[in-house]
């Protein structure tokens, strides 16, 4: 099954205020482990974590939600909703640790964020795995709904 | 709390412009804490079109970098983009080493700090406007922070000077996840991108990264003992330039 998480409303109920920002460790900290408490309590494939209504993202919080569940495997991530600033933030961090993860497009494509090898690779095993496959066009999409 | 008969002695400077700066920038209202404050200090009302972008600010803790954060998005992300002419996806960046630089403090300073944000217009030196981060603590400083993890790799290298090299050039940080280090690269990265300027002092070192623009010395050493850590972040005004 694929887990719909809303970031931006995870972020809301992580912190004693109200902040539409993903910045500090300790905040990516708080917001990953209920992610990953969300995601342990199901038979989860694939975890949309959208990112919608999401601010501002800084490295720290990327390094300590996106990186670190890569790394822990906790299930495939797609990321949806992410800006141009959200985007330039993520990038290089997953690049930096040769890692890379989905980005679903509003059209509902797969993109690629992060290191070149590991993207192939990530493909590669999604597609083994039917969770996506080719479509017309040369691109990638979910074959969950 | 410092009881008033501690406090230490700070006369107000007589020159009117510093005094009014001052006052406007919120540093007397931070500095009653811990001074004793001799002279006399302008009452300063707050103003909507000041070039403070951010008052002297206490950073403590993660909710201090987000307060800060979302303050300076409502606060100065239409003066980025008009008065600076940065690109959207610039004033976003900005926020972004904005917390990076604040989270220096709530990381490793081991006490609390500052940080304000203010335009200026530099006529001489640039001929443009800039927008200036300045982040102070006067905690443990970069070499004491780095020492228990960096120490041994430099030897008799080892200083003040040697660990803002670490930190800032190369990227180390005190914890061993590998994750860590990112804050200060993706600073580099986002001033690498609009021209900007970063310079840390901490101990008897100042180190800086250099824009075309600027003829800041690389690596300072030398200098008299400063405790804790000072980050200076100038992001200029886009567009053509006299260098």
């Amino acid at each position: 099954m694929i887990q719909h998480i809303d970031v931006h409303a995870v972020l809301q109920e992580s912190g004693p205020g109200v902040y539409a920002d993903l910045v500090t460790r300790p905040t990516g900290r708080v917001v990953r482990e209920r992610i990953e408490r969300a995601i342990a309590g199901e038979d989860v494939a694939v975890a949309r974590m959208d990112f919608g209504g999401v601010g501002c993202i800084d490295y720290s919080c990327a390094d300590e939600i996106v990186a670190k569940l890569l790394r822990h495997r906790v299930a495939v991530l797609v990321l949806s909703g992410i800006s141009d600033g959200h985007r330039e933030t993520i990038e290089p961090v997953l690049a930096g640790h040769g890692l890379a993860v989905l980005v679903e497009q509003p059209d509902g494509t797969l993109g690629i964020l992060g290191a070149p090898e590991a993207a192939a690779a990530l493909l590669d095993e999604l597609v083994a795995r039917q969770l996506a496959a080719r479509i017309p066009g040369g691109t990638f999409a979910l074959t969950l709904a | 709390m410092v009881k008033a008969a501690e406090k230490p002695l700070l006369t107000a400077p007589t020159n009117g412009d510093v005094l009014g700066y001052w006052a406007r920038a919120g540093f007397f209202r931070e500095a009653a804490a811990l001074f004793e404050i001799h002279g006399k200090v302008p009452r300063v009302q707050a103003r909507e079109e000041s070039d403070v972008l951010l008052p002297v600010t206490p950073v403590r803790a993660a909710e201090d970098v987000h307060a800060v954060v979302s303050t300076i998005q409502q606060r100065a992300s239409a003066i980025l983009a008009s008065e600076l002419r940065l690109d959207p996806k610039a004033t976003i960046g900005f926020a972004m080493a904005l917390s990076e630089a604040c989270q220096n403090i709530v990381e490793h300073a081991g006490t609390g700090g500052w940080v304000a944000v203010q335009a200026y217009h530099w006529r001489r030196k640039l001929a443009r406007r800039v927008v200036v981060i300045a982040v102070a603590d006067a905690g443990v400083g970069f070499r004491h922070s780095l020492e228990p993890t960096q120490s041994k790799r430099f030897g008799d290298r080892w200083g003040d000077a040697a660990a803002l090299e670490a930190a800032l050039i190369q990227g180390v940080s005190r914890f061993r996840d590998p994750g860590r280090g990112q804050g200060l690269a993706g600073i580099r990265r986002y001033l690498g991108r609009w021209d900007g300027k970063i310079a840390i002092r901490s101990g008897t070192a100042r180190i800086a990264i250099v824009p075309k623009w600027d003829d800041d010395v690389p690596l300072n050493d030398g200098l008299p003992p400063f405790p804790g850590a000072q980050v200076l972040i100038i992001i200029p005004e886009q567009g053509s330039t006299k260098q």
